[in-house]
């Protein structure tokens, strides 16, 4: 009989994982020793993952193509094409329908190509296999329509009808849900391409659902679902509105300004190198993280400064006052440049998740929550939240006075903190760890996701309200509006 | 072979064969400045001494050995027109990783939407990915580790994967993986546990033994 699979303890995991020589600490090395020494389950664990990684590097080494790469343009022009490598499997497609025909043609979309009567077959199967995709969503719903709603009733949140929560969920195959914030039950659905693999976020506006995935931004009619425009932007990554436009950056070194009316494309950027991942939009600048801080007009598209000693970027960065907050992470510094040019004027010494609302910086390091007075850069308070708390975990939000933080790395852990003192007003915990989502809060409650399940809780007191499981991980922060 | 062939002026004999980080020696920095200034042959030589390594990477992360060398080659001629943007010559080898990864990442976003393989050839999440060494010809016979191995890396989720042969094959550490995709270190060290750990239970079971 086959016995139950082994796991690692879930407080040692990470560290276990961590087999990079300067991943850990002398300290933790001889503490997770000790461990080690007295945990069979992690103990045999570590051998595994010794076993297959080394599995892994004996493989032999893919052989590579010698083609020097200044030569790559002139052999794509000798075949007639200019394409990523992605794009070229599309053109292989074609191939197999009509090699006479392929070098000066338009890409046709897969389903129009020729079939066989063995595709016929294959489709014949497709069919049936779609009407049992249809049959496990029905039965889907069901499972929705029975999810965990303790308090739906009695829930003192106030509701405001004009509300819905949305969120990318799913597996393999990803939809986009509107749900109704109390009790999480479904509005509409649209369902996104096959295949689709990464959202890189979304945003709500006027009634609209701006969806960045699977190489486009669509538009979705919040009341409904229906699609009101797509445009195509590479790769994209978190899109912002500001004033009617929505702005992206791709991983293609684009960024895009779309009128979110009808997303006709205002103008286009291209930045010089290809990562143009948006981290904030304020006061008529765009930052992005190509090249170090990289910080467009949002009228024209126009460079308005550069920062390139700010490489590696991580979110967030903020901005106030007229002042630009830069978490460094070498220095463990905090950078503040004025934002109108990027010229630096002082450097705080604490880093972290950075959050601004009110004319003040929050800084959640590894250990305590500062606040920082934006008008002078002067520390107010530290806060030091204890054990159990998470901080510095990358995903943490501030609304109308509170500041959320989540993590779930070794158990899911969401604090709430009161951004005029930092103290702590709740702390909601379950002994599971899984992908996770930034908290938002809206109409009295806090929603975010962890693993395959969507939780709403009140904000008042941290409460579960309800939660709503999808069989995904790690789906990205829902939105509301 | 795919749309690209070997140069007969270029002598892939000499490139190294073990994937290992920092093949390059002492005269990286010179390389990398005489390579920005517009220097050919030292980018030659810089591309010889990375390029089995990226391509080893990008193979193992896209799961396709052909198309992992296609994208090697675009991650290197995107690093020749975009040289002169690198700030700092130590951080040549991360910069030409986070290259690779985002192209790798655009290919599996654009593959998984264009591909519609037929049923007979679909094995199971991620078998799309690693459809070169799908086949196993019965139950009676053992799969041979390096497609146990390759078969249990394609169920790691690709954000996972990216991590985990970042830390693994190109031998980067949490906190350099943290500055190459601009992220936290926290979220690396859990995706690198989280990959691990799906590595792990999807190897065992390709060899269906919980002994491993």
């Amino acid at each position: 009989m086959k016995q139950s699979r082994r796991v690692p303890c879930p407080a040692w995991a990470a560290k276990l994982a961590a087999t990079h020589p300067v991943d850990l600490s002398p300290a933790e090395h001889a503490v997770l020793a000790a461990h080690i020494a007295n945990c069979p389950a992690c103990a045999s664990i570590q051998r595994t993952y010794w076993d297959i990684e080394a599995s892994l590097l004996a493989l032999p080494p893919i052989e590579p193509c010698a083609l020097h790469p200044e030569q790559l343009p002139a052999m794509r022009r000798a075949e007639g094409r200019y394409l990523a490598p992605f794009e070229k499997k599309r053109r292989d497609l074609k191939l197999v329908a009509s090699p006479a025909t392929i070098r000066h043609q338009p890409v046709p979309h897969p389903a129009s190509l020729p079939v066989s009567r063995r595709a016929r077959f294959m489709k014949a199967i497709s069919a049936l296999a779609a009407v049992l995709v249809v049959g496990v969503l029905l039965s889907g719903f069901l499972v929705l329509f029975t999810s965990y709603h303790p308090s739906s009733v009695g829930s003192s949140a106030p509701v405001q009808s004009n509300l819905a929560v949305y969120a990318e969920l799913g597996g393999k195959k990803s939809a986009f849900y509107a749900l109704r914030p109390q009790d999480g039950s479904i509005l509409w659905q649209y369902h996104l391409p096959d295949g689709h693999t990464w959202a890189s976020g979304s945003v709500v506006s006027h009634g609209v659902v701006y969806v960045c995935a699977d190489g486009s931004v669509s538009a979705l009619r919040g009341s409904d679902g229906a699609l009101l425009w797509s445009h195509r932007v590479g790769t994209p990554g978190s899109p912002f509105i500001v004033d009617g436009v929505l702005y992206v950056g791709n991983l293609q070194g684009a960024v895009y300004a779309l009128r979110t009316s009808d997303g006709s494309q205002l103008w286009r950027h291209s930045t010089p190198t290809l990562d143009a991942t948006i981290v904030a939009v304020a006061d008529g600048l765009i930052y992005t993280r190509a090249d170090g801080l990289y910080v467009l007009r949002t009228s024209d598209g126009s460079v308005a400064w550069h920062a390139p000693a700010f490489q590696n970027v991580i979110r967030p960065v903020v901005v106030t006052d007229g002042k630009v907050y830069v978490s460094v992470r070498e220095g463990r510094t905090t950078a503040v440049l004025r934002s109108s040019d990027g010229k630096p004027l002082r450097s705080l010494p604490l880093s972290g998740d950075l959050l601004a609302a009110n004319g003040f910086v929050y800084i959640l390091g590894q250990e305590e929550l500062s606040a920082v007075r934006a008008s002078d850069d002067k520390v107010l308070w530290h806060f030091q939240p204890g054990s159990g708390c998470p901080m510095n975990s990358e995903f943490s939000s501030i609304y109308d006075g509170t500041i959320y933080e989540i993590d779930s790395q070794q158990t899911s852990d969401v604090c709430a903190f009161r951004a005029s003192d930092g103290m702590l007003l709740w702390h909601w915990h379950q002994p599971i760890s899984d992908a996770f989502s930034a908290a938002v809060e809206a109409d009295g409650r806090v929603y975010f996701c962890i693993g395959e399940k969507l939780y709403a809780l009140r904000a008042r007191d941290g409460s579960l309200l309800w939660y709503s499981s999808w069989g995904a991980t790690g789906a990205p922060a829902p939105v509301v509006g | 072979m795919g749309m690209f062939q070997a140069s007969p002026n270029d002598d892939i004999s000499q490139l190294p064969n073990v994937v290992a980080r920092d093949t390059t020696g002492s005269g990286t920095s010179t390389l990398i400045r005489q390579a920005r200034a517009g220097d050919r042959e030292a980018f030659t030589r810089l591309f010889q001494c990375y390029n089995s390594q990226i391509c080893t990477y990008l193979g193992r992360l896209v799961g396709n050995s052909e198309a992992g060398r296609d994208l090697a080659q675009e991650t290197f001629f995107q690093a020749w027109k975009r040289l002169s943007t690198l700030r700092d010559d130590s951080s040549f080898q991360p910069w030409l990783y986070r290259i690779a990864t985002n192209l790798a990442k655009s290919y599996l976003q654009h593959e998984k939407r264009i591909f519609r393989l037929p049923w007979e050839e679909q094995k199971g999440y991620g078998a799309e990915m690693a459809s070169e060494w799908l086949y196993v010809a019965g139950p009676e016979e053992r799969m041979p580790e390096s497609q146990c191995v390759l078969l249990a890396l394609a169920r790691v989720s690709p954000q996972n994967r990216i991590c985990l042969l970042l830390q693994l094959v190109a031998g980067f550490s949490q906190r350099e993986i943290a500055t190459l995709l601009g992220i936290r270190e926290k979220s690396v060290s859990a995706y690198v546990s989280r990959g691990k750990e799906q590595f792990r239970l999807a190897y065992q079971d390709q060899k269906g033994d919980e002994r491993v």
